[in-house]
């Protein structure tokens, strides 16, 4: 019998479908999301496709799901009503928060509202100190009092965040314990479960979002499951977390904030699969759509993750105007630059592109909508790189006239420039802006981003990636086959992963080792544990890493530590770990100064898939293009154009190129070459790349 | 000096790219500062700048990162290394220190370092950062020298590095003259290390884009920001706008007053009539006062003007020479934020009336600074500060923000860090009810901050607080916010500009104002109004 795989991919707009068959062959699907429940385009959607692929329910081996449903409940503040205990004498930590502005120059800024009003924000009798020691017990008789207010005040969902309890978890343990007794109907949740980490608002702030989500959570998904099963479906469920790798639903349901991301993130993972696939060590994924473009890196076939993380941020993207989380998520990094992204003369008299952006209605100019302002879109239209016939696969004309109208009047007449040079500006520019955050992206993660390749998705990627490469100096470019599912297909090529964290502050010349040992011991076996649980119990595999840095430094650095016992004696090669991770981060270490420790981690994965991938012979070398025009490059050139599904493995062509497809347009640069490799994904080559010699596929298979 | 005639020409494209990829490596540089510093003070407070200068010393762009007092008074205040040092003779790997208190941002704690830029063996420019460390010597970070030389170790503009190589001799003095000499070289050697990490970035940026420096470059910038900040000034009326209030100060109240005199497109900022400078160290520069006058003024009429020499050409101050606005040699400035902090709130009150739907109530202004030093049970000696805000003034159209700082732009410190790094124990931190002004739109509030140390010998609070005799005013009918207030175990004290040697078991609690309220209070939303009850921001008597 041929067994099914299936990712499931709930964005805003689109309901993805990726199939994977034991055979080795891909199905995609898309359908409109639905609202206001998300799960009925699901299961609708899944019936559709599991009808006309003719398949059984029991067939189904796996699903792996990802939304945006948490991060959406979040911006949208559509959660449960919830209430906070923290110390008595700290009630308002959650709204304090860093007690400064995010811009500087604006008198009229807002900080993030808290998710919880001040009048649901209660503090009881306890403290602990710095070493994890109690300095005041914690007072029960008043938790229960206010457990009870809370019920009176209808109160869904309380979080419990106390000073330093992520060296010391035992007074909100308690609390938890007291609220299972006499208040069950409260969901609950504890920072020392959900983020035991260091900095008291970022921790109340996670927990509360935790929380906050936890009861839409449980519904949504006990609604799907229950769903599934009455279709017969017999498989494991599985979710997407924001950090790589998928969990259970008992997981999902008590950790929500760790699914905030679950969507997106796959994107990311596919580009990872494909580092692995490839022998691409490092890769760059970029992902640019209507309003915002997102970035994140892949080393060595693995994610960058962060546990420093901001939902909504205000409209400007701006780091500090969103509310913190910390829990582990695969970093992306995302500005307001986008199709829709509108471009003016600012009071220095300089084109300036975004932040602010042209909706869906009316839109780019050129959508005619009645639209006046130049957008990225009309740029890139009048530049000949979108074809205003074939837009959305030809659903939706563009009008070119309009496009340029737009740019001349707003734009280049104001500067004095001809319309195609201010278009030229406008796609560099937004250009400019992705690179520079990119860049400084990987300056924070110690990374040289000209040693990356480019891995391309989302609508309008595709048309802008190639200058994006120009300007960051990168040499290689992939446009992944069935770009416009990529994050459902990520789902597919993830392992089943759970990660843990223990705070342990200590400088590592009198650690513990004992102790450490006993934190790195419970997790890993809980880890074992929830695994077992989830039918896996072989080819395990644990990756330790700690936070450490210098005595007197307040931001710490991940390093990786080795597994087994530790003691004394594994001081030196995590040392070495340490010092090295310092040098790639910030050029030089220190050799004199005392190293601390804080945080520890475990993620204890499964093994990765098994995905067999159906894989094509080589074709043709040359392939006809299906017409050509004119297309500007810093000048203009008669450009071929080509029809993706007629490229087939062995391809050669020269840039400068367009490839067109359904969802997106893959813009050539005359500085790269293009070919399609054996999973028919277009890749695109520098001609001649700097400080070497390149050989790229293209040209070994003509040397045959 | 290299040949500085403009020789490339760009078009508005250009010139934004340019800029642009400027302002990235700026920020890779405070970036790569605040993650490798080993103080809380840049780390979480971000009391730091870094900027990129031009060969004679103008500032061409800046990181978005930082506070203004920092900033502002790096751009104008790097120039001085350059009269004083024979920039003829600097090499690659050259790089300058200094802390002149009276010349860039105000005390001896702040250290500027400068690194000149070679490009193809050419001297092309500077980057430098300012940076508050954690200690200087002397009297260190407290109200009570009574001059400069009681303050601790003063730099003088010289080397710190000379072609690579670290003058060894310069950091035994430091280490030999501070308290806390781990941190403090450590965060040198952080502010050294950012600025290769620029150097290395700007290089590249000049090898892309063929330019032979930045002297170009840098003039297109600076003209296009002095024409769009003279433009902002040209759009005030013209005239003559005047504003005094008081501060507490120390051994008697402050008068600070200003005349702002807009003609054309220049605004100058004239300080006579304020007091003459005090025998406690609250007595700020010259430099450091026109930084957050620049800073209110640009704010409020040009927020996109980006902050470069450009935009302070148009604006200048002046205050009478040995005013506690332009301090000069020997006077004490440790404490300088206080009054520094005020100095811009007088000039935003001046502009109210021609800027009414612009210009917010006083709030707190000063940060309060809690300072304190002493020795843990262990017995090793600690120096540790956090800034603290009280409520900010309310605005035309929305209330104050609670415990947030303006004009400065530092940063609170988490408790569980400051608990973690130093014995101190927090017992309280709170917004404190009440404390915002009532208006159509209320004040922000303040906190109540009350702490000890885990300790077994007798530790040190230097007070350096502001706002107890005079509270941050309404505008338009608003009222104004509460005063701050200043207890010891429970006794309030009288002098809040003072060095307390306090007992182990003693206690400290900090009342921080809130902001003034805006527009009549009779306006105010009754669906405000009981949002604040119910949330208890007011509790009704």
């Amino acid at each position: 019998m041929v067994t099914i795989r299936a990712g499931v991919d709930i964005g805003g707009t689109f309901t993805d479908f990726v199939f994977l068959t034991s055979d080795g062959k891909r199905f995609f699907g898309k359908t409109l999301t639905t609202y206001p429940d998300p799960s009925e385009g699901f299961i609708n959607g899944l019936q559709e496709n599991m009808e006309k692929h003719g398949w059984r329910y029991d067939q189904l081996e796996s699903i792996i799901h990802g939304t945006t449903l948490v991060v959406n409940a979040l911006i949208e503040r559509k959660g449960a009503k919830t209430g906070l205990i923290t110390t008595k004498g700290f009630r308002d930590q959650l709204e304090i928060a860093t007690e400064s502005r995010y811009d500087l120059y604006d008198l009229m800024v807002d900080n993030p509202k808290p998710l919880v009003p001040r009048a649901l924000r209660k503090t009881v009798t306890e403290r602990l100190t710095s070493d994890g020691s109690v300095l005041t017990k914690l007072d029960e008789q008043e938790v229960e009092e206010t457990l009870k207010q809370f019920v009176n005040e209808g109160v869904e969902a309380v979080a419990v965040c106390f000073l330093h309890s992520y060296r010391n978890d035992l007074h909100e343990k308690k609390v938890k314990e007291i609220a299972e007794r006499i208040a069950p109907q409260l969901h609950v949740s504890i920072s020392s479960e959900v983020s035991p980490e260091i900095r008291e608002y970022q921790r109340s702030s996670t927990t509360v979002a935790n929380v906050f989500v936890k009861p839409l959570v449980e519904r949504y998904l006990g609604s799907l499951e229950r769903a599934l099963v009455e279709k017969g479906f017999k498989g494991t469920f599985l979710m997407m977390l924001s950090g790589g790798g998928t969990c259970t639903l008992e997981t999902a349901a008590k950790f929500p904030i760790r699914i905030l991301e679950s969507g997106p993130v796959g994107g990311t993972i596919s580009g990872a699969h494909y580092s692995k696939q490839a022998k691409e060590n490092s890769l760059i994924v970029f992902d640019m759509g209507g309003t915002t473009a997102k970035a994140s890196l892949v080393d060595e076939g693995v994610p960058l993750t962060t546990t420093e993380f901001e939902v909504g941020r205000a409209d400007r993207f701006m780091k500090g105007s969103g509310m913190p989380v910390k829990v582990p998520v695969v970093e992306m990094i995302e500005i307001g630059a986008g199709g829709g992204s509108i471009a003016h003369v600012n009071r220095l008299g300089l084109l300036k592109v975004g932040p602010e952006s042209a909706s869906s209605k009316p839109g780019p100019a050129s959508y005619n909508l009645g639209g006046l302002e130049p957008t990225v879109t009309d740029a890139d239209l009048v530049l000949g790189y979108l074809n205003p016939d074939y837009f959305l696969g030809g659903e939706m004309n563009l009008s070119v006239d309009k496009a340029k109208e737009a740019i001349r009047k707003k734009v280049a007449e104001r500067l004095g420039m001809s319309t195609i040079e201010v278009a030229w500006g406008i796609h560099q520019l937004v250009n400019e802006n992705m690179a520079s955050a990119a860049r400084i992206h990987a300056v924070e993660k110690g990374k040289d981003v000209r040693k990356y390749g480019l891995f391309a998705s989302g609508g309008a990627g595709p048309v802008h990636v190639g200058n994006v490469a120009e300007i960051l100096g990168v040499d290689t470019i992939v446009h992944p086959v069935g770009a416009g599912v990529n994050s459902a297909f990520g789902f597919l090529t993830s392992p089943l992963a759970f990660d843990f964290v223990r705070s342990f502050y200590s400088r590592l010349d009198d650690l513990d080792w004992a102790h450490v040992m006993r934190l790195l011991n419970e997790m890993e076996a809980e880890g074992y544990e929830l695994l077992k649980r989830a039918g896996v119990s072989e080819q395990i595999s644990i990756v330790r890493k700690a936070e450490m840095k210098y005595k007197g430094q307040t931001h710490e650095i991940t390093v990786s530590i080795p597994n087994g016992t530790l003691t004394e004696a594994s001081k030196g090669d995590i040392v070495n770990n340490f010092k090295q991770a310092y040098r790639e981060l910030y050029a030089e270490a220190n050799e004199d100064m005392v190293i601390e420790t804080l945080n520890w981690r475990v993620v204890v994965e499964g093994p990765d898939p098994e995905l067999t991938l159906e894989q094509a012979e080589g074709g043709d070398v040359f392939v006809e293009p299906k017409s050509t025009r004119h297309v500007y490059f810093d000048g203009w050139f008669e450009t071929n154009v080509y029809e993706r599904n007629d490229l087939n493995p062995g391809v050669d062509i020269d840039g400068p190129a367009i490839i067109e497809e359904r969802e997106s347009t893959l813009v050539v640069p005359p500085s790269f070459r293009v070919s399609v490799d054996q999973f028919y994904n277009v890749k695109l080559h520098r001609k001649t790349a700097k400080g070497g010699v390149f050989v790229g596929e293209h040209e070994k298979a003509r040397s045959v | 000096m290299a040949n500085t005639k403009k020789q490339e020409v760009f078009d508005p494209i250009q010139l934004e790219v340019i800029w642009n990829r400027l302002v990235t490596l700026l920020e890779e540089q405070a970036k790569t500062l605040i993650r490798t510093s080993f103080t809380s003070i840049l780390s979480d407070a971000n009391d730091l700048s870094a900027g990129l200068f031009n060969q004679a010393g103008d500032m061409i762009a800046q990181a978005n990162t930082g506070t203004p007092g920092h900033i502002n008074s790096m751009a104008t205040g790097v120039r001085h290394f350059l009269k004083n040092v024979d920039t003829t003779k600097l090499k690659d790997g050259d790089v300058l220190i200094g802390n002149n208190p009276y010349e860039i941002s105000g005390h001896l704690l702040d250290v500027t370092i400068v690194t000149p830029v070679f490009y193809k063996e050419s001297l092309i420019g500077y980057f430098a950062s300012t940076c508050h460390v954690s200690d200087v010597g002397g009297r260190g970070f407290s109200p009570e020298g009574e001059s400069i030389y009681e303050e601790g170790l003063h730099l003088p503009y010289m080397k710190m590095y000379e072609r690579g190589v670290v003058n060894e001799t310069l950091l035994t003095l430091i280490r030999a003259n501070v308290r806390a000499p781990y941190q403090v070289i450590g965060d040198l050697r952080a502010q050294v290390v950012a600025q290769e990490v620029a150097i290395s970035r700007l290089r590249e940026t000049l090898e892309e884009f063929g330019l032979r420096d930045v002297e170009a470059i840098g003039e297109e910038i600076i003209a296009i920001s002095e024409k769009a900040m003279r433009k902002a000034i040209e759009e005030l009326p013209d005239g003559t706008y005047e504003n005094e209030l008081y501060s507490d100060g120390a051994e008697k109240p402050i008068l600070l007053k200003c005349k702002l005199i807009v003609k054309g497109d220049t605004v100058h900022v004239d300080f006579d009539g304020t007091s003459d400078g005090s025998k406690k160290a609250i007595n700020v520069c010259l430099n450091y006062t026109l930084a957050y006058v620049n800073y209110v003024l640009k704010a409020t009429i040009a927020p996109d003007v980006p902050s470069n020499e450009g935009s302070f050409r148009p604006v200048s101050v002046s205050a009478p020479e040995g005013s506690v606005l332009n301090a000069v040699h020997p006077m004490p400035t440790a404490s300088r934020h206080i009054i520094g902090h005020l100095a811009p709130v007088c000039v935003l009150g001046a502009l109210q009336p021609v800027l009414p739907d612009k210009i917010p109530a006083e709030g707190a202004a000063a940060i309060f600074a809690m300072q304190v030093h002493g020795v843990d049970r262990a017995g090793e000696s600690f120096s540790n500060v956090v800034f603290n805000a009280g409520g900010a003034g309310a605005r035309p159209g929305k209330d104050g923000l609670n415990a947030t700082t303006f004009p400065s732009g530092v940063k609170g410190t988490p408790i569980e860090i400051i608990e973690n790094t130093s014995p101190i124990l927090v017992y309280e931190k709170e917004l404190r009810e009440n404390s915002g002004g009532d208006g159509e739109f209320r004040g922000g509030l303040g906190q109540t901050i009350t702490f000890g140390v885990r300790t077994d010998q007798p530790f040190h609070v230097p007070l350096m607080f502001e706002r107890t005799r005079y509270a941050p005013l309404g505008y338009e009918g608003g009222l104004e916010g509460e005063k701050a207030r200043v207890f010891i175990n429970d006794q309030e004290v009288e002098e809040t500009k003072k060095l307390y040697t306090l007992n182990p078991d003693d206690t400290v609690t900090l009342q921080l104002p809130g902001g003034g309220g805006f527009g009549d209070p009779a306006k105010r939303n009754a669906e405000a109004r009981a949002s604040d009850v119910e949330n208890g921001y007011v509790i009704r008597s």
